[in-house]
């Protein structure tokens, strides 16, 4: 190995010129290229404190980017607000051999809003895309964010994301000796070193020769594996609103000092509610009608403005508007929880159908989203604001099952929100299939979804019949059928469900190979594909759902068919779920009965083969196909006549 | 004395005004505020199943304002009146509506009204919106979004608003849409524009109009000149009137009951779906003033884009790439020289996703930062064939998210990106450099949208898009099948044109081609790779060849002395991509495509044919499109070859049926099984 790397440092020198090595991607080590779509040759993040109310966080990078996977690396972006501002800025891009390509300051930059998806927003970004077609290419960036608010400390994650690879990173706090700074670290690999400078503490971590992480299939979040720091700031002042972090509850005393005052509602509503509540024989009766009512009279619409969009909108103005953002309907929904005497919490959470769970021994900024939630003798009933069709109490997979912060005046703390079992999460199905003797059918199919396999189907219920066609045609997976008829039914329950009934025309189900037919068993829930398979598993196994899936279908065979061949049951056990096919026949009744459960579960890579073997097992126990075959006398037909050329 | 002249002259010029707004005022058939009950009651929008929401009327009107101060302003008015029949028609309360700017001018809103009328216990209650609720996002050098929700929605709501834009950028008269992805009852669009601007229309799509008339009106302003007169005993303003007459093209459309539009697979960008009336500013010419041109004609066109200097002007400009120049002049022939410097351009200049026809400042600076838009990288690809002797020429083309152009339409505007036609020995090659994939005479997808505009100092012409390129693949297959029903043996697959262009952006997407064969390993679940080999991924002008040696462990199934197996596992059509039972927009497949698989399998000693599926053949109307698939037995030895062919790319809704008949067939009889039976 050291002859070629000589050889390559002769033509490195020969070929660069006044190229400077540091910022040529040549030279990076093997290690550090395997599965790497980018490197991170060197950065610097110092978050200094400066006053109360203010703070600075400059950073120097310099990324080199080795295919085109990695160009988003080498994209510069910053979003900023009121709060966050940004300062210097200056940039360099460099070719293979480190030669100066580019030389970039502010007015490279563009300017413009940022669109986050929300209808109101007063975010806005600077950002610039190189765009080179020679790689390895590396970019370098010096720029400043200056906060006018200590609110927002960083989460330093050492590799943002999977396939790029680290040479070495440091990060930095820098604060006041007296100000109670805080963090948490995960999977570092050299701890914290605390210095002293003037009046002043540091805080550096230091990472370095951190290979790529290639993304393997149903592995854990990137921010699980990485090393992590997360900071959190103690006092804080945000447009003159004082606040402390250091705990859960001074955080959530802030909030709820953000929010005073805002619960005032007009006569009319008042006595709407005061109606209701009189009207009700238990406080889970009026607390649903007021929820009911809450929906009838608001929408949702996305607003990001306000003190770093952490101000809810006052109730009156939403009684006067009818819409609002999460923030404004959850708070809107406790102003009319309170006008019936009934206590109720501004609760924060992080949302998402698929993001890590937040740091619930960390306080510091980790949330995206309110709901509400109603704490009685026996249990909570929780309340998500920003939906009109969400059944009273249900959280699905968006909020549901995770830590979140209850904003209470008797003091705010973590709570976790509730977890459907699999048995909740359910898809229940029974299918009758009537075969004619050419191997076509037609099928009565019933499935009722609940739990989060209804948030599935949700959204289809409130459309219109020609989208709902359109959705089943698209939604199953049979080969070839045609819509007779069907139906929704929706029961929004505690634990919502939804029964669908389907009448189908099958065409060429069975298809025909001689006198005999080839009847696929499993009607429409097949796992037809694996996960991919990586040789050498490293990460843990999430498997984030846990559900239980049940297929009864019934198929009736026509005089002229009778059965030739039966496949086994299968059973498979594992701890990843079991499965078990199975199917009992009479001369002209066909019984097959698929029935998976899959657990919810963190499993160690060792398991990984096992896993892809019980995959493995269902994905061939789903082509399960009965052979039947005419009886002496039927008559074949042809099907193809009408085309044939 | 003045005390009595005063009030007549402001009088006076009051009436002049008001006579003049009058004149040329149109108003929306409904006004603002006034509510039927009828329509707050209605539950179903009888015409349609409920798509959510149901634009009850769309009223616009164009004109062109005179202001004494400033002269002429471009003014749009608009009131929609829209009924909100379900939780989903909610977003059609949230309103956005784009404002160009450039350097100190913007448009603006200038009025704003609008309501919400909700039925309440059998009583109307109605929220008001004003200008005070417009929330502007600056969203770029270009745009600013003015927004506004209306208070209040719920379902039955009806909402209403009517607002004014002012602009000073006479090129951007509105265009009308007519149809939305929700019904609409009643549209209606009347344009009033003075003799001094002429417009091309064009109307995009089709829609029964039950109105589109054209008259001329005779119109006059009235210039008030004022005059300070200072006398000894006092000062006072005078007026001098002057009248200019003039005459007023009026424009004016109606529609009546138009469903909504909605997606459908396979269907060519929906935005060319919506019906729509525009205007593209030709000339400006005011009394005593030079006439300004625009566009008219494709020779004015033509001669425009030449003398542009971001556009004619830079196919001379070469000096940046010298070096290279001088390397290729050593190839003698004319197409190797086309490749060298179609290649060379692309593996220097990244596309920056930028649609245009023009040079954003200059190739020299685009080529310094080795990026730039389609009209930086194709202008300068055609500069330097030309350059080097070729005869290259720029193609304005409009990519199929932009529409359909119209060859009776001359307008710049019609077009949004620029390719390159070169000409080798009277054979033209169409080249576009911002997709490094492309060989010579292979566009993207995106170009592939009906005719190109050859701009050329010989007289433009048309060149047809259509791509001669199909999406070709041979595969061959050779399988050894034992008596457990395992399959051994190897594949090899040759892809052609599209289907070469699209497996190297996939191995590309994928990283590896370590990456690409894993996915397929869990794509056929059972499908085990052992060894495998890719050739001229990198070669753009050859075919792709690749060869995998294989197992399928669970494709046949063995049960007693029976063993059976679906022969077509491999690009099997499974699943008939056309459900619903008829369509209404055509289904674009944009390019041809043929697939050919050739098996042969070696069944195991000791085992015989049972059955094996008939041999078929069966064809599209007009040859469109064919289907063959042939099986025959030859001792041990089962061969089976099957070919789809789709020639015909666009399929109209008369020829939807038989297509999705012909892909069910094709469906059942990749579906059919071989049954051995072990001999006695």
């Amino acid at each position: 190995m050291k002859k070629p790397l000589t050889f390559l440092l002769f033509i490195l020198i020969a070929q660069a010129g006044l190229g400077q090595l540091e910022y040529s991607g040549l030279l990076i080590a093997d290690e550090l290229k395997a599965d790497a779509n980018a490197v991170i040759l060197s950065k610097e993040v110092d978050f200094k404190v400066r006053s109360d109310k203010s703070a600075i966080k400059r950073t120097k990078e310099i990324i080199t980017i080795l295919n085109p996977k990695g160009d988003k690396f080498a994209t510069f972006l910053i979003v900023y607000d009121n709060f966050r501002k940004p300062g210097c800025f200056r940039g360099t891009i460099y070719d293979s051999w480190g030669n100066r390509i580019k030389k970039l300051d502010k007015d490279d930059l563009k300017d413009e809003s940022y669109n986050s998806g929300s209808l109101y927003e007063d975010n806005r970004m600077i950002y610039y895309e190189p765009l080179i077609t020679k790689y390895p290419y590396t970019v370098s960036y010096e720029y400043e964010v200056v906060y006018n608010s200590l609110l927002f400390f960083p989460i330093w994650q050492a590799q943002p994301s999977y396939n790029i690879s680290v040479k070495k990173s440091v990060f930095k706090v820098i604060a006041p000796e007296d100000y109670s700074f805080r963090y948490k670290e995960l999977n570092v690999n050299e701890p914290v070193q605390i210095s002293s400078s003037k009046s002043d503490k540091i805080y550096t971590w230091y990472e370095h020769d951190l290979p790529a992480i290639k993304k393997e299939p149903l592995g854990p979040y990137i921010s699980e594996i990485t090393p992590t720091v997360y900071t959190g700031p103690g006092t804080f002042i945000i447009s003159g609103m004082k606040g402390n972090m250091e705990s859960w509850e001074g955080f959530g005393s802030w909030i709820q000092q953000l929010n005073e005052g805002r619960t005032g509602l007009s006569e009319s509503t008042i006595s709407d509610i005061r109606k209701i509540a009189d009207g009700s024989t238990s406080p889970a009766e009026s607390i649903k009608k007021i929820y009911e009512y809450m929906q009838s009279r608001t929408r949702y619409v996305s607003v990001q403005l306000g003190i770093g969009g952490w101000q809810a909108e006052k109730a009156s103005v939403v009684d006067e508007v009818g819409y609002g953002d999460c923030k404004a309907l959850s708070n809107y929904m406790m102003s009319l929880l309170k006008a019936a005497n009934i206590r109720s919490c501004y609760t924060l959470v992080k949302a998402g159908d698929d993001v890590s769970d937040i740091q619930a021994d960390f306080p510091c900024l980790q949330f995206n989203h309110v709901i509400v939630s109603v704490p009685l003798q026996e249990d909570t009933i929780w309340l998500e604001c920003t939906s009109q069709d969400n059944p009273c109490g249900y959280l699905g997979d968006f909020t549901g099952d995770r830590y979140v912060l209850t904003v209470d005046m008797d003091g705010s703390k973590i709570a976790r929100t509730p977890a459907l079992s699999k048995h909740d999460n359910t898809q229940i199905r029974i299918a009758e299939v009537e075969l004619n003797d050419l191997g076509e059918g037609v099928a009565k199919v019933t499935t009722e979804y609940s739990g989060w396999q209804y948030d599935h189907i949700q959204n289809i219920l409130s459309e219109s019949r020609e989208e709902q066609k359109k959705w089943i045609y698209g939604d199953k997976d049979i080969p070839g059928f045609e819509i007779k008829n069907f139906s929704f039914e929706d029961n929004k329950a505690q634990i919502p469900s939804a029964k669908e009934t389907l009448n189908l025309a099958l065409i060429n189900y069975a298809s025909r190979s001689g006198k005999r037919y080839f009847l696929p068993l499993n009607l429409m829930n097949k796992l037809e594909r694996l996960p991919k398979n990586t040789k050498e598993r490293k990460q843990d196994i999430v498997l984030r759902y846990a559900f239980v899936d049940i297929d009864t279908i019934y198929y009736y065979l026509p005089p002229s068919l009778e059965i030739e061949y039966q496949p086994e049951d299968v059973t498979a056990n594992s701890e990843f779920g079991t499965y078990h096919s199975s199917v009992n026949s009479s001369e002209d009744t066909i019984r097959y009965i698929r029935h998976l459960e899959i657990n919810k579960g963190r499993y160690t890579p060792d398991k990984y083969p096992q896993l892809l073997e019980f995959y493995t097992t269902i994905v061939k126990a789903d082509k399960a196909k009965m052979v039947l075959i005419e009886s002496d006398g039927a008559i074949g037909t042809e099907g193809l006549e009408g085309l044939r050329d | 004395m003045k005390d009595t002249i005063m009030p007549i002259l402001f009088f006076a010029l009051f009436f002049l005004l008001i006579t003049e707004q009058q004149m040329y005022a149109q108003n929306s058939p409904l006004k603002l505020g006034k509510i039927d009950m009828d329509i707050l009651k209605m539950e179903h929008y009888p015409e349609d199943t409920s798509e959510g929401a149901v634009i009850l009327s769309d009223f616009g009107f164009s004109q062109l304002k005179y202001y004494e101060q400033d002269g002429f302003k471009l003014e749009f008015q608009r009131h929609v009146r829209i009924k909100i029949l379900k939780k989903k028609g909610y977003e059609w309360a949230d309103i956005q509506i784009p404002l160009y700017k450039s350097q100190s001018k913007e448009e603006r809103i200038i009025t704003l009204k609008g309501y919400t009328y909700n039925l309440v216990g059998g009583k109307v209650e109605k929220y008001k919106i004003s200008k005070k609720d417009v929330m502007t996002e600056e969203r770029n050098q270009y745009w600013n979004i003015d927004k506004f929700t209306m208070p209040n929605v719920k379902e039955g709501s009806v909402i209403e608003y009517q607002y004014t834009i002012q602009s000073e950028f006479f090129f951007n008269l509105n265009d009308w849409q007519f149809q939305y992805t929700i019904p609409v009852q009643r549209t209606e669009y009347w344009v009033k524009i003075p003799e001094y601007l002429i417009y091309n229309k064009n109307m995009r799509g089709y829609v029964p109009l039950t109105v589109n008339d054209q008259t001329t009106e005779l119109s006059s302003i009235t210039y008030a000149n004022r005059q300070r007169v200072s006398t000894v005993y006092e000062t006072h303003t005078t007026f001098e009137y002057e009248n200019i007459d003039y005459h007023t093209y009026v424009y004016h459309y109606v529609a009546e009951n138009l469903p909504a539009i909605q997606e459908e697979p396979y269907m060519p960008d929906i935005d060319n779906y919506f019906p729509k009336m525009e205007f593209e500013l030709s000339f400006v010419q005011f009394p005593n003033s030079t006439r300004k041109d625009y566009t008219k004609t494709w020779d004015g066109i033509n001669d425009l884009l030449l003398l542009s200097s971001d556009f004619g002007n830079q196919l001379n400009r070469k000096n940046y790439a010298n070096e290279m120049l001088g390397e290729v002049q050593a190839i003698t022939d004319p197409l190797e020289r086309t490749i060298a410097i179609y290649e060379f351009v692309k593996k220097r200049m990244k596309w920056n996703g930028v649609r245009s026809i023009f040079v954003t400042s200059s190739l020299r600076d685009a080529f310094q930062e080795g990026s730039g838009s389609s009209g930086d990288l194709n202008i300068m690809l055609t500069a330097l064939l030309r350059a080097a002797d070729l005869d290259a020429k720029p193609v304005l083309v409009s990519t199929r998210d932009h529409g359909f152009i119209l060859p009776t339409r001359p307008s710049i505007s019609q077009f949004n990106y620029v390719i390159c036609l070169v000409n080798v020995d009277g054979k033209n090659y169409l080249l576009d450099a911002t997709d490094p994939f492309c060989p010579v005479n292979l566009l993207p997808s995106r170009c592939l949208n009906y005719k190109g505009r050859v701009i050329d100092p010989d007289g433009g012409d048309w060149v047809s898009l259509t791509p001669k390129t199909s999406d070709k693949k041979i595969i061959s297959i050779s399988l050894e099948i034992d008596e457990e029903g395992s399959m051994t043996g190897n594949i090899s697959i040759n892809r052609y044109g599209y289907a070469a262009y699209n497996f190297r952006k996939k191995i590309k997407k994928e990283g590896s081609q370590e990456d690409y064969v894993n996915r397929l390993e869990s794509d056929y679940p059972g499908l085990h790779v052992s060894s495998f080999g890719f050739e001229n991924l990198d070669n753009l002008y050859s075919l792709v060849k690749t060869e995998y040696d294989i197992t399928i462990e669970d494709n046949a199934e063995v049960m007693g002395d029976l063993i059976y197996f679906s022969p077509i596992f491999f690009n099997r059509i499974d699943d008939n991509p056309f459900k619903l039972e008829e369509r209404e927009y055509p289904v674009d497949f944009i390019y041809p495509s043929e697939t050919t698989i050739s098996f042969t399998f070696n069944i195991p000693e000791g085992y015989a044919v049972e059955t094996l599926p008939e041999s078929t053949a069966f064809k599209l109307p007009e040859n469109g499109g064919l289907f063959m698939y042939n099986i025959s037995q030859l001792g041990n030895t089962i061969s089976i070859a099957s070919k789809i062919k789709l020639r015909q790319t666009w399929f109209n809704k008369e020829a939807y049926p038989h297509l999705k008949e012909f892909m069910s067939l094709v469906v059942a009889k990749h579906a059919e099984q071989i049954v051995l039976k072990k001999k006695p």
